[in-house]
């Protein structure tokens, strides 16, 4: 016997969920068991099965979003920059670019 | 003593640091978007490797990280040859990016040794990577070698462009002597090179693709001209274009036959493709020295 994982969605647009998983032979059968361990109480309008033995984790999950300094991937890796860009931003406050520049000066 | 652990850090560190800004030119022009996430996440742990050996050069060198990334002279550079070539097509990105990484490897699995604990300790983390990395390369690999013909051609003519400059990634450091006595590295450079030829010699005997092998032989190392300035840090060893030893299948496994003779990469030493790369890739830090987000 294998193992089936038995995913639903909730309403017909919402993704789908993992919520459990079924012994069965094959697919057919654990369609049929899935159905009703669980959806009997409308817990969901689509139900999906699939071998455990179909499905392939990566070796390495620690490393999942790596081991070194990336910080700059994340809000977090950019204390201050809202405060830096106000404080420039007052500075240029009175600049205004009102008609492009002359071809040939330096920017 | 410090002088040649500098050495030692400055290959592994520009070697990261070059091939990883040549692999980010990339990042919105690969072949398909989720390889494009990949790949760019690739570039992106070169370089965050090659921040964490710079970390621990800076005091040695009195130069912080960003300095010693992006303030040196392009002789200062230490760099493999091979690393700071264009990415041409995405099959030659390819088989750099497996030649490099299986290299690589080769010598960070043998500096997990080192009786230089602070740099084992690294090692140790950048290898969590590292696999990473190996497996991408690994996989397409495999595919390409697999066919269709254009893929099959185009990833061996690939290995076979760039095979010697590969091995030069084993070229001997500037006091590899102090650095082998101490234990600081655990084997020579040119341990290194045979146990990495024996294992890319399976791979692409494997693949049928061990005819790139013997291409190795057919030129030197390409043409590798003092940089702009055409300051040598290496002195009278620097005189002659860096040759690489030739490659031979003897009792069953691919080894090298010969040394190295003249300097490369590991003695500042470039290709006039790492000028431009070093304009670009400094340009920002040398306008605005000491500029942050």
């Amino acid at each position: 016997m294998d193992v089936y994982e038995v995913f639903s969605r909730r309403q017909i647009d919402d993704p789908l969920t993992h919520v459990g998983a079924v012994k069965a032979s094959d697919a057919e059968i654990a369609l049929m068991l899935a159905r009703e361990a669980f959806f009997r109480h409308g817990e969901g309008v689509d139900c999906w099965v699939v071998r455990r033995g179909d499905m392939h984790r990566v070796a390495d999950p620690a490393t999942l979003g790596g081991v070194t300094d990336k910080s700059y991937r994340r809000q977090d890796g950019y204390p201050g920059v809202g405060a830096k860009l106000r404080r420039v931003a007052d500075q240029l406050k009175d600049v205004r670019i009102d008609r492009p520049r002359p071809k040939g000066t330096a920017s | 003593m410090s002088d040649e652990r500098l050495s030692l850090l400055l290959a592994l560190a520009d070697d990261e640091l070059i091939i990883g800004h040549r692999m980010s030119e990339w990042t919105g022009w690969v072949p398909y978007v989720e390889e494009d996430l990949a790949f760019s996440s690739i570039a992106q742990d070169e370089m965050a490797h090659a921040r964490a050996l710079y970390e621990i050069a800076s005091p040695m060198a009195g130069r912080d990280v960003d300095a010693l990334a992006l303030g040196r002279r392009p002789e200062e550079y230490r760099n493999a040859v091979i690393c700071e070539r264009p990415n041409r097509d995405y099959a030659f990105t390819l088989a750099r990016h497996y030649l490099y990484d299986s290299a690589d490897h080769v010598r960070l699995d043998s500096l997990r040794d080192s009786s230089w604990k602070e740099l084992a300790n690294l090692i140790e983390i950048i290898e969590l990577e590292e696999r990473y990395h190996r497996e991408h390369a690994q996989t397409w690999f495999e595919r390409l070698a697999a066919g269709p013909v254009d893929a099959r051609s185009r990833i061996a003519a690939a290995f076979a462009a760039t095979i010697g400059e590969a091995m030069a990634i084993f070229e001997p450091l500037p006091g590899e002597d102090t650095l082998l006595a101490d234990g600081t590295m655990p084997r020579s450079n040119a341990d290194l090179l045979g146990v990495w030829l024996e294992h890319l010699g399976r791979r692409l005997e494997a693949a049928g693709l061990e005819r790139v092998m013997e291409s190795g032989n057919e030129e030197p190392v390409g043409e590798m001209v003092p940089t702009s300035s055409g300051a040598m840090e290496a002195g009278d060893d620097a005189a002659h274009t860096l040759r690489v030893p030739g490659l031979q299948r003897r009792d069953g496994r691919w080894m090298h036959v010969g040394e190295f003779e003249g300097a490369g990469g590991r003695f500042g030493r470039h290709s006039p493709d790492f000028a431009p790369l070093w304009d670009e890739m400094t340009g920002l830090y040398r306008a605005h020295p000491g500029t942050t987000w």
